[in-house]
């Protein structure tokens, strides 16, 4: 850790001064020490974020480096739009090379395992990656065995798609085979999970995509095992607007509980009927990233608990866990969760490594939906720390019956913010 | 984060907003030596009175929907302060429509507009998120 105080910061920050607009202004590298050392796992919305904003604000106080095993980064938030043919793979794909620009050290190869003692991170090739602070943002990884006879080899012939890439295509390539009269079966995930919109945003761009090819018969069978959803009255209003009679969504007390899915018949059984899909998109329950489980960050809910003032770990002070891997009390786990809590994580190991200056932690969400062309709706709210979680202090959400122009504008803003969140997270 | 607002709703709301950008815009680019150096001393108070360092902090939350270049959400870096100011308080008083601006406007107190207002006039489009 350096020790450097403000008395040091001031006498040190002239150098500063003539660095132009733009250049980082606070805690100024430390001369003659070694440079603290952040590590960060995980490229995505919450990893990247972080690694961008101590890299941007520290001056070059801080050694960063971002450890992605992926070259191209294909983002979860609109790869539904992707499945309702609004948007291409490689407009949501993003690479690393204006990072790397940046001075932030970028490593495509997996992060094997945290040794916590030593403050070492083991990567899969064997490397060590020292760290005074370290970031977890591994994501999800999927519960395959909370849907009866799924498995990892399952999602071959029944994708989840809940992380994206070739599942996202192997999902859209069995939509586009559906016949007219043919089933769709989506099996939806229990609460905490990625994205809460995102199931019912996707039954949608079904929907879409069946309407324009110009099916009549094609059904849509929604088995949930929550007996409500996020934005439910929008998005059923929304279906019965613009797809009637195509979709029928299930809560348990209708199915009755799902028994069993089979790979190879196609076959979804519940207590109440027996489907036979042409396409079966299961949605498994989740849980944090193994590296995070692995280095024992997880509590027994899979997920990993986090101080709602700083997002550091409740298992370890030297550790922060962002995004979908941490428990983020009443905020949904959604990309611009991840983007929110990482710059409350950025602002905090600056001010740990650096001695800049510290502010109150305050987080915030928006999520937009799609359900047909130009009808988008939202849900967000602001978040703060409270009753030793991130609780919500404000919220708002779409109303039914809304004005299509606003639907529009709704649309519209959240093009604009996928092309902002993302150079927020890219470059 | 979503400071979200429609660039239109921005000017329909400042109707000067251009003139006003025109004769801030050098008068601003001009103070930033100035308020550099009033942050490294002075505890980052700016000669507009608003804290940078702190607006630095709050501005990254806008940055997750604003970009230079957005046809509907309008850019923040290079804004001018009474134009920045005017905006965010009319969406905090619910004076203007937009349910996330207005949610996210509505936990900023005066310090905390000043002090983005003169971060976002301070400060040029950068590698934060605005290209």
């Amino acid at each position: 850790m350096i020790d450097f105080t403000r008395r040091r910061f001031v006498a040190l920050a002239g150098s500063a001064l003539g660095a132009g607009a733009t250049a980082p202004l606070f805690a100024p590298r430390a001369i003659g020490q070694a440079r603290p050392k952040l590590v960060v796992i995980g490229g995505g919305p919450g990893g990247g974020t972080v690694a961008r904003y101590v890299n941007r604000d520290s001056a070059g106080a801080v050694d960063v480096t971002l450890i992605e095993p992926q070259k191209n980064f294909t983002t979860c938030f609109f790869s539904n739009l992707y499945v309702g043919g609004f948007r291409t793979l490689p407009s949501i794909t993003h690479g690393y090379d204006k990072v790397r620009k940046e001075s932030i050290k970028v490593v495509h190869e997996a992060a094997a395992a945290i040794d916590r003692d030593k403050r070492e991170v083991r990567l899969a090739g064997g490397g060590r990656l020292a760290y005074d602070r370290l970031v977890v943002a591994p994501g999800i990884d999927l519960k395959w065995e909370s849907v009866p006879g799924y498995s990892e080899a399952a999602a071959d012939v029944m994708p989840h798609a809940w992380k994206p890439g070739p599942q996202t295509e192997l999902l859209a390539r069995k939509l586009n085979a559906v016949n007219d009269g043919d089933t769709i079966v989506m099996i939806c995930p229990p609460n905490p999970y990625r994205c809460p919109p995102g199931p019912y945003e996707r039954v949608s761009m079904f929907a879409h995509v069946l309407k324009s090819k110009g099916h009549r018969k094609t059904q849509i069978v929604v088995l949930d095992v929550k007996p409500s959803f996020s934005k439910q009255g929008l998005f059923m209003e929304g279906w019965e607007r613009h797809y009637p009679g195509m979709v029928q969504w299930q809560d348990p007390k209708v199915h009755g509980g799902i028994k069993h899915v089979d790979p190879s018949s196609g076959e979804v059984k519940t207590d109440l009927a027996t489907h036979k899909a042409a396409l079966v998109n299961v949605i498994p329950a989740q849980m944090a990233g193994r590296i995070a489980r692995d280095a024992g960050l997880a509590d027994p809910s899979g997920f990993c608990p986090i101080e709602p003032e700083t997002m550091k770990s409740k298992m370890d002070g030297n550790v922060f866990v962002v995004g979908d891997a941490c428990i983020p009390g009443d905020m949904p786990k959604s990309a611009f969760s991840a983007n929110s809590q990482a710059k409350v994580a950025a602002m905090t190991i600056r001010g740990e490594l650096t001695d800049a200056r510290r502010f109150p932690a305050r987080y915030a969400n928006t999520c937009w939906s799609l359900i047909a062309p130009d009808d988008d709706v939202k849900v967000g709210g602001t978040y703060e720390p409270g009753d030793g979680k991130i609780k919500q202090a404000t919220t708002f959400v779409s109303q039914k019956g809304e004005a299509a122009e606003i639907r529009k504008q709704n649309y519209k803003e959240s093009l604009e913010w996928y092309a902002a969140i993302t150079a927020d997270v890219f470059g | 984060m979503s400071c979200l607002g429609t660039r239109a709703a921005f000017d329909a709301w400042s109707p000067n907003a251009a003139m006003v950008d025109q004769v801030d815009g050098p008068r601003a680019v001009h103070a930033m030596p100035l308020a550099v150096a009033m942050m490294a001393v002075g505890g980052a108070m700016n000669v507009g009175g608003g804290d940078v360092e702190l607006g630095r902090y709050l501005a990254a939350e806008c940055q997750t929907c604003h970009r230079a270049g957005a046809a509907t959400v309008p850019a923040l870096f290079g804004m001018a302060e009474p134009r920045f100011t005017t905006s965010v308080k009319a969406y905090r008083d619910k004076q203007r429509p937009d349910p996330v601006m207005q949610t996210i406007a509505g936990r900023l107190t005066d310090e905390q507009i000043a002090a983005l207002a003169a971060y976002f006039a301070q400060t040029k489009p950068n590698p934060g998120g605005e290209q």
